[in-house]
């Protein structure tokens, strides 16, 4: 009863409801929306992060230990060291891929067995370098989906043959395999610069060098360790081991994470505090329109009194008007703002995320500002004189 | 039940200005009784009516009703008191223009916390005593001002109260529905209520059980 008198009287203010309702919505939405768009960025990084393999490390030599080697037996050493679970020798050279018709620039890298754990690449056709490839240095490799793509227009290409400039000279490889392209945990040390990368045995790599040590060696970390003050001890250890001071450097993506996750919340948080203002300003309005409903409705409210109406009810009445009228709006504020999130990832093709966390919140915070701003004019209201009301 | 002691009461308007509407005004009104309180234009009556009703406390003197007294009562009292013995009759109707007729009338019974089902029927019957059972679901704007101040009576009849306040209840009604609502008035102090009718019509006052006749804010 008291419900429905309460949205009789938000119908009966019709525009000036209608506005404020559009006032409340707009902020809800606004809420919703950047939070949708914090919540999905955020999912996107750490999804990216973990594809990539957020627990896997890179020793490479420092800019002042430029003369280091790393070796087989370094690569033994590591793979002992606590906190590590498996290290894989790697070798890196910037190439040119020729498939049909179609040069295309590449980054080439020289792996062992371990790749798939290690840096997390995935064979979506074929197969990936696996230890007879390694022991044969055989002239077999794995490429980026993209340059498959890019040459033969489809992604299962295994079997094909690729033409690879590497230490100047040209080699034919048959292709074994074709990885899912992007985010791959090299491709992020790579910083994303150089984007498709092809795979071949890190010993193929090496004979076609003349190389018999490593670029790099690829830790593979103890997930549940895997902390920055992991990677310290770490550093400091390899660096004993080949007994430098900072000769080699640990780069893994824990540090990076926290900073993307750091400056990811604190973005969201800043977007939401400004839709959270507009959410006040809504407020505001909300108060307004009690206000003038509370003048326009003295009388009224004079003779409720004099029929036996205590003050509460009055307030009540008022307060249960402003809340429904903020809930109202916030619903329809959800409303389009759920869809133009869901819209929006369907548009971008990401995984559908709607920040429930934040709809919940600005449901509520918005109800708890139509009551905190309907006081003022619920109690104006309550505290009316009634023959001075009824004179009205 | 109703016992007024040289009451006094004092408006200002503004700060400095001062106007003396009540003056030492001593009356009674036993319980069933139909007492009319007949005075010119500004002598005081309305006034004396919001101090009776509860609706304003007077600036000096005393007022008992059923023995309690009312200076002493906070504004939530007030309101239940208001609630559980007074009703209203006004010159104006006082009806809520957004409200239908039945609602109107429904309204006390909401503040008293009568449940819904019990609500329906008591009004359904103070509508049919009032004979607008089938303009239940019309606002007051349908209505005629006879009807209007019906429906008024309808909601002082289904709240149920021992004392009815009608101030000039005629007052804006033509000959034939100022009857109407007279004889409404006189069923109601028939079926035992007190009733206090305020009016400046000799006429209507001379139906009273009995008559005080206040000028300038004293009783004659
Ligand atoms: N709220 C008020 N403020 C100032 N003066 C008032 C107020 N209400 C009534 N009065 C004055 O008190 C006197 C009595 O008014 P009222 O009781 O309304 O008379 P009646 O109902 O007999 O016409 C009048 O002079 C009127 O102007
Ligand atoms: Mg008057």
């Amino acid at each position: 009863m008291g419900l429905g008198r309460a949205l009789k009287n938000i119908r009966r203010g019709k525009g000036r409801s209608a506005l404020t309702l559009c006032g409340v919505a707009v902020g809800v939405f606004a809420v919703v929306v950047i939070s949708g768009i914090g919540v999905v960025g955020t999912q996107q990084v750490t999804s990216a992060m973990v594809t990539m393999g957020i627990n896997s490390a890179l020793v490479e030599a420092s800019e002042s230990g430029g003369d280091i080697v790393l070796t087989d037996e370094d690569v033994a050493a590591f793979s002992r060291l606590d906190g590590v679970n498996k290290a894989m020798p790697l070798m890196a050279s910037p190439s040119e891929s020729k498939l049909l018709e179609t040069s295309l620039v590449c980054y080439a890298w020289g792996v062992d067995q371990d790749a798939k754990d290690i840096i997390s690449i995935e064979a979506i056709h074929g197969r990936l370098i696996n230890e007879g490839d390694v022991e044969a240095h055989a002239m077999t490799c794995v490429i980026d989906e993209v340059l498959a793509r890019n040459s033969y227009g489809r992604s299962n290409i295994v079997g094909k043959k690729i033409r690879l400039l590497l230490a100047g000279g040209y080699y034919d490889f048959e292709i074994a395999g074709v990885a899912k392209s992007g985010m791959t945990g090299l491709q992020n040390m790579m910083s994303g610069i150089i984007p498709d990368f092809v795979y071949i045995p890190y010993t193929t790599m090496q004979d076609i060098s003349g190389k018999t040590n490593f670029d790099k060696i690829a830790l593979l970390l103890d997930g549940d360790n895997a902390d920055e003050s992991l990677t310290d001890d770490l550093t400091s250890e390899v660096n004993q081991l080949k007994n430098t001071e900072n000769g080699l450097i640990i780069t893994n993506f824990q540090s990076q994470k926290g900073q993307l996750n750091n400056i990811l919340s604190t973005v969201t948080m800043v977007l939401s505090l400004i839709a959270g203002i507009s959410l006040v300003v809504s407020g505001i309005t909300v108060m307004t329109t009690m206000l003038v409903s509370v003048g326009e409705r003295t009388r009224e409210i004079g003779i409720k009194k004099s029929i036996g109406a205590e003050n509460k009810d009055i307030m009540l009445e008022f307060l249960l008007e402003s809340v429904l009228l903020t809930a109202m709006g916030s619903l329809i504020g959800i409303a389009l703002g759920t869809l133009v999130c869901a819209v929006g990832c369907v548009v971008l093709e990401m995984p559908v995320l709607i920040p429930f966390k934040s709809v919940l919140l600005s449901f509520f915070f918005s109800a708890a500002m139509g009551a905190l701003f309907g006081v003022y004019p619920a109690m104006k209201a309550a505290r009316l004189n009634p023959i001075e009301a009824l004179r009205n | 039940m109703i016992r007024i002691k040289e009451l006094t009461k004092i408006y200002s308007p503004s700060a400095g200005q001062q106007v003396k509407a009540l003056d030492g005004v001593s009356m009674e009104v036993r319980e069933g009784e139909f007492v009319a309180i007949v005075g010119a234009s500004g002598s005081g009556k309305t006034t004396l009516m919001n101090i009776i009703g509860c609706l304003d406390t007077q600036t000096d003197g005393e007022y008992f009703l059923d023995g309690e007294d009312i200076s002493q009562l906070s504004s939530s009292q007030l309101s239940r008191i208001r609630s559980e013995k007074i009703s209203f009759i006004f010159q104006g109707f006082n009806l809520i223009p957004t409200l239908t007729a039945a609602e109107n009338a429904e309204l006390p019974l909401i503040y008293r916390r009568i449940p819904a089902a019990k609500r329906r029927e008591t009004v359904m019957r103070a509508l049919e005593a009032v004979g607008l059972e089938k303009r239940g679901d019309h606002l007051p704007a349908e209505l005629s001002g006879g009807q209007q101040q019906r429906v008024a009576i309808a909601r002082a009849l289904a709240a149920d109260a021992p004392i009815i306040l009608a101030d000039e209840p005629c007052g804006n009604l033509d000959s034939r529905a100022g009857a109407s609502v007279m004889e409404m008035l006189h069923e109601l102090n028939r079926t035992g209520k007190t009733v206090v009718l305020i009016t400046h019509d000799n006429g209507a006052a001379l139906t009273a059980h009995r008559q005080v006749r206040i000028s300038d804010g004293r009783i004659m």
